[in-house]
């Protein structure tokens, strides 16, 4: 089976780079991420914390064997995670003392300071199992994991060659042998997969899906990512440190255009800060109807009126005149900053949409020099809410470089995500993480505009294929071909 | 010849110190900070926390003055070291050594086509002027001049791979994958090249010696075999030589395109994701292609025109 992917997979360390041998099933770690992108067992069957919160103990999965015949043991896990912490920048903010094999299927990781997102730092690709013999090469040149999968060659810049593991604990693939070809170009990946070269092209634009829905020989599979459109505010200065003002943009701004516009109808508005079909998405929360006029009458309450009459608001002789920051790297954008100042100029806010390369605007966004930044933002480094929401909407992250609201605080928000640290409990957490989901909504310090989704065109013949909220995994042990 | 050549080779020094010294100060003053460049690629994250940021400053020397830098760059170089992808983590020397050969055919596939197309149809154009033929290769001259090369690239993938299904539509495993780019590439060059044996071989045949040729009864073939051509091409070999060291920094869009392993895609990637010793050690393997063609060249004209043997001598 061929596949076409954007991403070069680098270097066949999984220590410095692990995302793509963990998507094609070579590697595995210790905690998967499931469909609803919540973790799940992997190599470990199951975890728990001290009492203190600083002492995981991951008990791990008997009768797995790395791809060299190996056992999988905790000793193993534990020079794994150690080599990786050595080569690997993803934890350098997790605050790990110290990596203990109690006994063969005993693992204890020990923190300096609690931290409840441990477990899903365990899902990272980075924390791969390797076989104590392939950590002894150094610089990984053929990585021996545990997965369904066994890694056969690298090019770089031009493909990454699995086959199947036959001894496989789990569901052994169907497949015999996955070749992942490199090709930056999404127009180029359309074409293999219609030339027959491949049979999946992942990641293609809503230009290019367009053309296929027609052709009954294809299926586009869609998926929202971990990753949203975010408008912030600077809740510091200016306008918007007034929420009244931050809660009239929730209803000038169409988010349905912006979708139906620019990305071709692919998606939904958003409405909670994580997708829907995440396990810790709030169904609960309404979106924000489009009103222009309820909108304006929410900024004439708020003390902005036009008092002379030239079209746009005015405040004590100030005009209500913004600055919105974005960036082209990612190039959906500019033309939504181009419709968010449209839509608010006929609501008499005026916009300046200042879109400049991603530094820049970030030393302007760290600097306070914004009144609205507009840009992309990952959920889920770490596949738990903990780590986003600690980042970016608790005030010791809004306050020192987070990505969500500028210099925003709320007492109450504080002291949820405080509490939900406490909790491991999956259900009772996300009880709280909806609460401060909907404050969020409520506040406004953010408008969620919409979520990043992936579209893949498989040729009919494959069966099976699913895509993963996370990108962690194709799940190529499910696929056939026919 | 020898105290020739090696003359035209010390001039190169101060090119290639000068080459070094302006991509080094370029990527001084380029925007953004080159360790959180270099992490979002590795942590596949546009927002790196900020403990990684000051491991990774440390880890590519950003905290030193720049004249460190570029001093610390310039003698690892002189010894052969050209540092190593900070993506990677594998050697520049290595990455380049992966990426070169399938550019270097790519160019060289892509000449010999351009060759094929254009030098024939250029000579008989400039032979037969204002003839049909004549207008004929001027209108696909034109036509090949306009279109981009990306575009010749797709129309040929859609036309040969995926409706002739003759040719693979892109990737690199061998000599058939590079038909269909070096076509691309090959067609935008040739119209340039066309055209300019053809202006080269009317000029020629103004020239006095062609009358006296004529003059004294030669066949008009034995005319232009043997003196007209052995003219007309100088100027043509100097101009494709040139182009075939643009090539290898030049093909990028096409490598891309055609998701080839090579040099300038190498180049575009380090340059976008500023991966910095890979870049620099890109550029300076641009510029020794481009000293070496321009020296070959020399000495092809050195060996093909007597006139030059002779003022350097």
């Amino acid at each position: 089976m061929d596949i076409a992917a954007p991403w070069d997979p680098k270097t066949t360390d999984p220590h410095v780079n692990g995302a793509i041998a963990q998507r094609l099933g070579v590697t595995e770690t210790l905690v998967e991420v499931n469909d609803e992108a919540l973790i799940s067992p992997g190599l470990a069957t199951s975890w728990n914390v001290s009492g203190d919160q600083k002492t995981w103990t991951f008990q791990l999965r008997d009768g797995v064997k790395f791809h060299d015949g190996t056992p999988f043991t905790a000793q193993a896990m534990k020079k794994s995670l150690e080599d990786s912490l050595k080569k690997s920048k993803t934890f350098s903010s997790v605050p790990i003392k110290e990596i203990k094999a109690s006994d063969d299927h005993t693992l204890e990781i020990v923190l300096n300071q609690s931290l409840p997102s441990l477990p899903a730092w365990m899902a990272k690709g980075e924390s791969a199992a390797l076989s104590e013999a392939c950590i002894d090469q150094g610089d990984i040149s053929t990585p021996i994991s545990t997965g369904p999968f066994k890694f056969s060659s690298f090019s770089p810049n031009e493909k990454f060659v699995v086959v199947k593991n036959t001894d496989y604990w789990g569901k052994v693939p169907s497949v015999d042998e996955v070749v992942y070809h490199v090709v930056p170009e999404a127009e180029t990946r359309s074409m293999m997969l219609k030339g027959g070269d491949v049979q999946i092209a992942q990641i293609l634009s809503p230009e290019i899906t367009e053309g296929y829905k027609s052709d009954g020989s294809f299926t586009v599979n869609t998926e929202p990512i971990s990753r949203v459109r975010l408008l912030s505010y600077n809740c510091e200065e200016g306008p918007f440190a007034d929420t009244a003002v931050r809660q009239a943009m929730n209803y000038a701004i169409n988010r349905q255009d912006l979708v139906d516009y620019v990305l071709e109808g692919v998606g939904e508005p958003a409405t909670s800060l994580f997708p829907t079909t995440f396990y810790w998405g709030d169904k609960d929360i309404a979106a924000y109807p489009y009103d222009p006029e309820k909108a304006k009458s929410m900024l004439n309450a708020a003390g902005w009126k036009d008092s002379d009459n030239d079209g746009i608001l005015d405040k004590n002789g100030e005009k209500l005149s913004l600055t919105l920051v974005t960036y082209p790297e990612r190039a959906e954008l500019p033309p939504m900053a181009e419709i968010i100042q449209d839509e608010l100029k006929k609501i008499g806010v005026e916009v300046e949409v200042k879109s400049v390369d991603i530094d820049t605007s970030e030393n302007m966004r760290f600097s306070g020099d914004f009144d609205m930044y507009l840009g992309g933002r990952s959920l889920m480094n770490a596949p738990d809410p903990d780590w986003i929401m600690m980042a970016d909407y608790d005030s010791s992250g809004s306050f020192n470089k987070g990505y969500g609201p500028y210099n925003w605080k709320n007492e109450k928000l504080d002291s949820i995500l405080d509490e939900a640290r406490t909790l491991t409990d999956n259900a009772a957490r996300k009880k709280l993480y909806d609460q401060a989901q909907q404050i969020i909504n409520d506040e406004a310090p953010v408008s969620v505009l919409s979520y990043y989704v992936n579209q893949d065109v498989t040729s009919n013949n494959v069966k099976g294929y699913r895509m993963h909220p996370t990108e962690f995994a194709f799940h190529l042990e499910d696929v056939s071909l026919s | 010849m020898r105290s020739f050549i090696i003359f035209r080779l010390l001039q190169t020094i101060p090119v290639l110190i000068g080459i070094s010294f302006i991509v080094f100060s370029l990527l001084l003053f380029s925007p953004g900070d080159p360790a959180v460049i270099n992490l979002r690629a590795i942590m596949n994250t546009e927002q790196p926390p900020a403990e990684a940021v000051a491991e990774m400053r440390i880890e590519m020397n950003l905290d030193k003055p720049w004249y460190i830098q570029y001093w610390s760059w310039l003698s690892r170089v002189s010894t052969g070291d050209l540092g190593y992808s900070y993506q990677t983590r594998r050697s520049t020397f290595e990455e380049i050594a992966r990426a070169f050969p399938v550019t270097f055919l790519l160019s060289t596939l892509a000449m010999a086509f351009s060759c094929i197309i254009a030098i024939p149809l250029g000579i008989l154009s400039g032979v037969y002027q204002n003839t049909l033929l004549d207008h004929c290769t001027r209108g696909i001259s034109i036509i090949g001049l306009s279109i981009p090369d990306f575009f010749i690239g797709i129309l040929g993938i859609m036309f040969f791979s995926i409706y002739l299904n003759w040719l693979p539509v892109a990737g690199y495993n061998g000599l058939e994958y590079l038909i269909l780019p070096a076509l691309a590439l090959a067609v935008g060059m040739s119209a340039i090249t066309m055209r300019l044996m053809r202006t080269s071989m009317a000029e020629v045949l103004e020239e006095d010696y062609i009358r006296t040729a004529v003059a004294k009864g030669l066949p008009k073939g034995l005319i232009i075999k043997r003196h007209a051509i052995k003219n007309a091409i100088i100027p043509v070999i100097t101009y494709m030589g040139t182009q075939y060291g643009w090539l290898f920094g030049g093909a990028m869009i096409i490598e891309t395109l055609f998701a080839l392993p090579g040099l300038g895609r190498l180049f575009v990637e380090s340059a976008s994701t500023r991966d910095i010793m890979v870049l620099q050690g890109c550029v300076l393997v641009f510029a020794l292609v481009f000293v070496f063609i321009n020296l070959g060249i020399d000495i092809l004209q050195y060996l093909l025109d007597p006139r030059v043997r002779q003022n350097n001598e």
